[in-house]
């Protein structure tokens, strides 16, 4: 088991070390970027998960249902 | 937006091209936010409507000593609080509204930063410039790391808020009336994996743990996103994310709250530089309380466009999404960013 796990391992680190010489010129189109959302995730309008500054919407008010 | 002239002004004296090698930027944006519907999930005749809006400036200078970065800028937020209902110590309730009328709340924010080679980290603080009903103070922190010429990316970030809330109180479940905490702490700590998958192909996975400390239980996130390039001048994305609050602690009336979204994304380049971006998403919200054994379920949909160009050391940038939930809610949000380098 720990030798599979190993071998995994290296197959993954050498296929990773392997994509250092791709073309990258697709890969870092803005349209790719990760970091940057080009729109905004949208609302929500029940739940404030995915913020601790509170709930969107000007309302403020984290634990209201609006 | 006049406000934020002599700040633009400063910027520019202070930062002229080529001071310590550096490369300077400017940003403004804006956004809006309008939406009407339902307020209450379980009274649906209670209808609100609300629109915000706020405009921000940013000045940026980029390769300070080769590695660091600064930026700083202010926001000026127009805020609607005609749906926040407050409930004084007898059970009576009141519009906020009513308490703040046509204000102005500008909040200030500063970033700075340092990235060479496979290594970057950026600091960040954010915060109410005046005494505002939600006023906070943000501190964030981001650690990256790269390896295998970049392919594989692990980042770290922490964030920190401390936020004032109006005093108002709410009717537990035992039908007392308590009073809900006028200062909230708050926590977030995310981990992120950026690989490369192919020339065409790239994802991120990341997970998070967060808690507003005196309100809700603890709550755990895990987003999943992916970026096909379909051709030179065509690109799809995919983006997961589930977030649920496990167990633990119910500080007030609200109950347990879970989250499912995806996002699929077409990204496309017509002419060079010119990039339109159209969206689909759909969003399931849920609410379970083991108290009253209560179960909702709010699920909306939401549509985008979102164009950037452009054209010679400007680049502008606007959106515009359109959401409308089961319950009846519709969203309208519309933003701008224009980005001047100097």
């Amino acid at each position: 088991m720990k030798w599979t796990a190993a071998a995994i391992l290296v197959m993954l680190i050498n296929g990773c070390a392997s994509l250092g010489s791709v073309d990258r010129s697709r890969l870092n189109h803005p349209a790719m970027d990760m970091a940057s959302n080009r729109v905004a995730p949208p609302p929500t309008f029940l739940t404030n998960l995915g913020s601790i500054q509170g709930s969107s919407g000007g309302n403020g008010c984290s634990v209201c249902a609006h | 937006m006049l406000g934020m002239r002599p700040l633009i002004w400063l910027f520019i004296v202070l930062a002229p091209n080529g001071a310590w090698g550096a490369t300077p930027s400017v940003r403004v944006n804006f956004s809006s936010d309008s939406r009407n519907g339902p307020l209450d999930v379980s009274n649906l005749n209670r209808q609100f409507r609300l629109s915000q809006i706020s405009e921000q400036v940013l000045g940026r200078l980029d390769n300070l000593g080769g590695h660091y970065f600064v930026e700083s800028g202010v926001t000026l937020t127009h805020p609607d609080y005609s749906s926040v209902t407050l409930v004084d110590a007898t059970g009576k309730s009141r519009l906020l509204s009513g308490d703040v009328r046509g204000t102005v709340e500008p909040t200030a924010e500063v970033t700075a930063g340092y990235a060479k080679g496979s290594h970057s980290v950026q600091v960040g603080w954010r915060g109410a410039l005046t005494d505002t009903p939600f006023a906070s103070q943000l501190l964030r922190a981001t650690v990256a790391e790269s390896f295998f010429a970049q392919t594989t990316t692990l980042g770290l970030s922490l964030a920190y808020l401390g936020q004032a809330q109006p005093d108002s109180f709410f009717l537990d479940k035992d039908f007392l009336l308590k009073l809900r905490p006028n200062r909230v702490h708050a926590y977030e700590a995310n981990v992120s994996w950026d690989q490369t998958l192919t020339e065409n192909w790239k994802g991120r996975l990341q997970a998070g743990v967060s808690q507003r400390v005196e309100e809700r239980p603890l709550g755990l996130s895990l987003i999943a996103r992916q970026r096909v390039a379909l051709g030179d001048r065509l690109f799809a994305g995919l983006d997961g994310i589930y977030a649920e609050e496990p167990g633990g602690d119910l500080k007030n009336e609200r109950g347990y709250f879970q989250q499912f979204g995806v996002t699929a994304s077409i990204s496309a380049e017509p002419i060079y530089d010119f990039l339109v971006t159209v969206s689909y998403g759909v969003l399931w919200e849920r609410e379970r309380d083991p108290r009253d054994l209560s179960h909702v379920q709010v699920a909306a949909d939401s549509y985008a466009l979102a164009l950037a160009f452009p054209f010679q050391n400007l680049e502008a940038q606007t959106s515009g999404r359109y959401v409308v939930t089961n319950t009846g809610i519709k969203s309208v949000s519309l933003t701008g960013s224009l980005l001047w380098k100097l």
